[in-house]
């Protein structure tokens, strides 16, 4: 499920304009990666030319659209050609960047910078000396990307429906007996037994969990808490579910709990319209906890965001916190997880993966998952 | 990494492994192969490089991609962002766990070996304020992982705030330390190692049934994680000559199934990589490469110089198809450990190395490796330094 030629193109000129448009004024932009990935983050060669890059790489767009992609390792050019039939393809670090400057963009012109956040010292040198400067765009290019195209919704959707499908192996390895980093080795097998790409992870397990965490070797037993956070991807574009089981019997306290957790994130996705400022989309899902009686602990340590972006298109819209003053545009992906420690019934997890609609937040999962009974005879 | 090759337009391999978007594996360590005692040692030779050097304190930063200097320290890998661990000799040790919060606490102080945690991001601020709580408030500051672990609008921001310290960078003689893999780590090491090789084996039976090289990846791939590996790369050769990572699973029949694996456990990489052949489809290339791999890895005596090593084994040789030869050492990060440019060229007893040979014939990509450790009476499989009752 790649990004075709006709999408590369569209995206190219899309940033070109944005960029022009942009304080920087520029005429042309490099789209660079680390080579390292993270979640949340945008990873602009990647967005755009559909190559996950092993090294740092530069994806540069000249003033009439044209890409030309620079990889490194050069033993990488193969892939890098498949990835992107629309580019042209050149082996060569980021100093080569300076000759296609010279020889495509007109003396005089600016040349922007995308991914100015993955920049670590010795890379920023390097960069500013091949392009005579750094003039960082990031923002101007998330405008574009978080504005999630056909092939990327597509992508995301795919994602989604192999997070839900593999939902049914993490029931079936919940068994009182397993460590939790093999609850999660199951997860994974069935997620990249179906074809999903780099998948992300998290399982932990207490009888009153205080927060979420990689997977131990904690064994599984009745009564257990189970917690899981399930991010495969698509082609690079990550979707998040977020899951809470019982080993056995949820007590009705966890029920109740569990319930207002949902309710608070279908208030959230309600709000979740163009225009709305993040803010007020965390203060409609922590108005239902307080309603319920856990307004103090709408709070860290007792919680940490209620949501944030998923990469690598774009961090937008960040985290959801009560101080992010972003505006929320059509088309933006993210998830939302009113996930949270509450005194009776530990830490939980409850979230689906959203985008942004005039008629408000849609699940890509179709629904609001239920909790979980999982172990013998459940 | 050091690589010899016998190919005209350079090295057919690289051997570059693709990082996940966040590393997910098992993430405890095991206390009973690395107790508390591996970090007061490793402590201790950090405060005789600050003694050495008369630096006031160390600070060691290191991100979520390649988190070895942190976790050699603090037996603790970030999930997100980066870390940083502060040593004032005579002093205590302090560990800022970066991105997260205290919501990550509890679990934090389940892991590292450091008593003393704070929830702080890199940056001066943080480092004046545990620097001053310690009375160090000038002089000469030992830093690693400023160029390449943090984003260059906070190591800018660094300089400029801590313009009263003397900034010494530390990161060579850092990784110096980390080079000399101590008995225990290398046990580590030895236990990955089985893993591997158990996975891979596992991968040979699928290809066999299957005859569909990524479906053989996937299964080396599930064998690591459910072991409990923490991450796990593979690389996998493609019928047009070149190795690549495995990205995604697809139904395409191969004749070879080539593979690199390399796995973290507990903290330390190991590699082995193999090649198994469709019956009826061997390559002639298969048998050479074991024999460059035999006798590099014979080769590697205390005080030898890998890459002469490497280079006298493949004219020796003669194999008339390019070639490439990678020698490596192993430990806490997958590719920097001991790195010729940082001045390897003398091979120590214990030193725990990774031997790889890679080929194309026919259009076919071979690749063979295996990970040893130098001995005074030769190397030793690394697969044999596993500590006795460990399961």
């Amino acid at each position: 499920m790649t990004a075709p030629d006709a999408a590369l193109a569209a995206r190219a000129h899309a940033l070109r304009d944005a960029v022009g448009a942009s304080a920087a004024g520029a005429a042309a932009l490099v789209c660079y990666s680390s080579g390292r990935h993270f979640l949340t983050e945008a990873d602009p060669v990647w967005w755009l030319t559909r190559l996950r890059p092993l090294g740092p790489t530069a994806a540069a767009v000249a003033p009439d659209g044209t890409v030309t992609l620079f990889v490194e390792p050069v033993q990488d050019l193969p892939r890098a050609a498949e990835a992107a039939p629309g580019a042209e393809v050149r082996p060569g670090g980021l100093g080569a960047l300076e000759g296609w400057r010279r020889s495509r963009v007109p003396a005089g012109e600016a040349v922007a910078l995308w991914g100015g956040h993955k920049l670590v010292g010795r890379s920023a040198a390097a960069l500013a000396a091949a392009l005579g400067g750094l003039a960082v765009v990031d923002e101007a290019c998330e405008g574009v990307s978080r504005r999630r195209d056909a092939p990327d919704v597509a992508c995301l959707e795919a994602a989604t429906r192999l997070a839900v499908e593999a939902e049914a192996a993490f029931r079936a390895a919940a068994r009182p007996g397993a460590a939790e980093y093999e609850v999660a080795a199951a997860v994974r097998r069935e997620l990249r037994r179906r074809g999903a790409g780099d998948v992300f992870l998290l399982v932990s397990s207490s009888q009153h969990n205080v927060a979420l965490h990689p997977p131990t070797e904690r064994v599984l037993a009745e009564g257990d808490v189970l917690l899981l956070e399930l991010s495969p991807s698509v082609d690079g574009m990550y979707t998040q579910l977020c899951r809470t089981a019982v080993v056995g019997a949820a007590p009705s306290r966890l029920r109740a709990d569990y319930d207002l957790l949902t309710a608070s994130l279908v208030a959230g996705a309600a709000a979740c319209r163009p225009d709305a400022v993040v803010g007020d989309v965390v203060a409609a899902m922590d108005g239902v906890l307080a309603a319920g009686g856990y307004g103090d602990f709408c709070r860290p340590p007792h919680m940490r965001a209620r949501g944030h972006g998923l990469g690598l298109a774009a961090s937008a819209p960040g985290d959801l916190t009560r101080d992010n003053e972003r505006r929320l545009v059509e088309g933006d992906v993210f998830v939302l997880h009113p996930n949270q420690y509450l005194p009776d019934s530990g830490y939980l997890l409850c979230g689906e993966p959203l985008i942004v609609t005039a008629d408000g937040g849609r699940p890509l999962t179709g629904g609001f998952a239920p909790l979980a009974e999982v172990g013998e005879g459940w | 990494m050091t690589t010899v090759t016998t190919a005209p337009d350079g090295p057919l391999t690289a051997l570059t492994t693709m990082t996940p978007v966040i590393r997910t594996g098992r993430s405890c360590f095991d206390r009973r192969q690395l107790p508390r005692d591996e970090y007061v040692r490793r402590v201790r030779e950090v405060e005789r490089l600050a003694r050495a050097e008369r630096l006031a304190a160390v600070v060691v930063v290191a991100n979520a991609a390649s988190p070895g200097a942190v976790v050699h320290l603090a037996n603790l890998a970030p999930t997100a962002g980066a870390a940083t661990v502060v040593v004032v000799p005579g002093g205590d040790v302090v560990l800022m766990a970066g991105r997260g919060g205290r919501r990550e606490e509890p679990y934090q102080r389940d892991v590292t070996w450091v008593p003393s945690l704070l929830q702080r991001p890199f940056g001066a601020d943080s480092v004046r304020l545990v620097l001053g709580e310690r009375g160090v408030a000038a002089g000469r500051l030992g830093i690693a992982g400023l160029d390449d672990q943090v984003p260059a609008r906070v190591r800018d921001r660094f300089l400029a705030e801590m313009g009263d310290f003397e900034l010494v960078p530390v990161d060579r003689q850092l990784a110096e330390l980390r080079r000399h893999v101590g008995v225990r780590a290398r046990a580590v090491l030895g236990e990955a190692t089985v893993i591997l090789d158990d996975a891979l084996e596992r991968g040979a039976r699928t290809f066999a049934m299957t005859g569909v090289p990524a479906r053989a990846a996937l299964a080396v791939e599930d064998e690591l994680y459910a072991r409990g590996c923490r991450d796990a790369r593979l690389l996998l050769g493609r019928p047009d000559g070149s190795l690549r990572p495995f990205e995604a699973v697809d139904d395409r029949a191969g004749q070879l199934f080539a593979c690199y694996a390399a796995a973290e456990l507990l903290g330390y990489w190991s590699e082995r990589a193999a090649t198994v052949a469709a019956p009826g489809a061997g390559s002639r290339l298969g048998p050479d490469l074991e024999r460059v791999v035999d006798a590099v890895v014979g080769g590697l005596r205390p005080g030898a110089d890998p890459p002469a090593v490497a280079r006298a084994a493949v004219d020796r040789l003669g194999i008339g198809e390019p070639v490439d030869v990678h020698v490596r050492g192993l430990g806490s990060e997958l590719l920097d450990l001991p790195d010729p440019a940082g001045g390897w060229t003398d091979l120590q007893v214990g030193d725990p190395v990774s031997v790889v040979a890679a080929g194309c014939a026919d259009g076919h990509l071979v690749v063979h490796g295996r990970p040893v450790a130098v001995g005074a009476a030769g190397p030793r499989p690394l697969r044999e330094l596993v500590l006795p009752g460990l399961p």
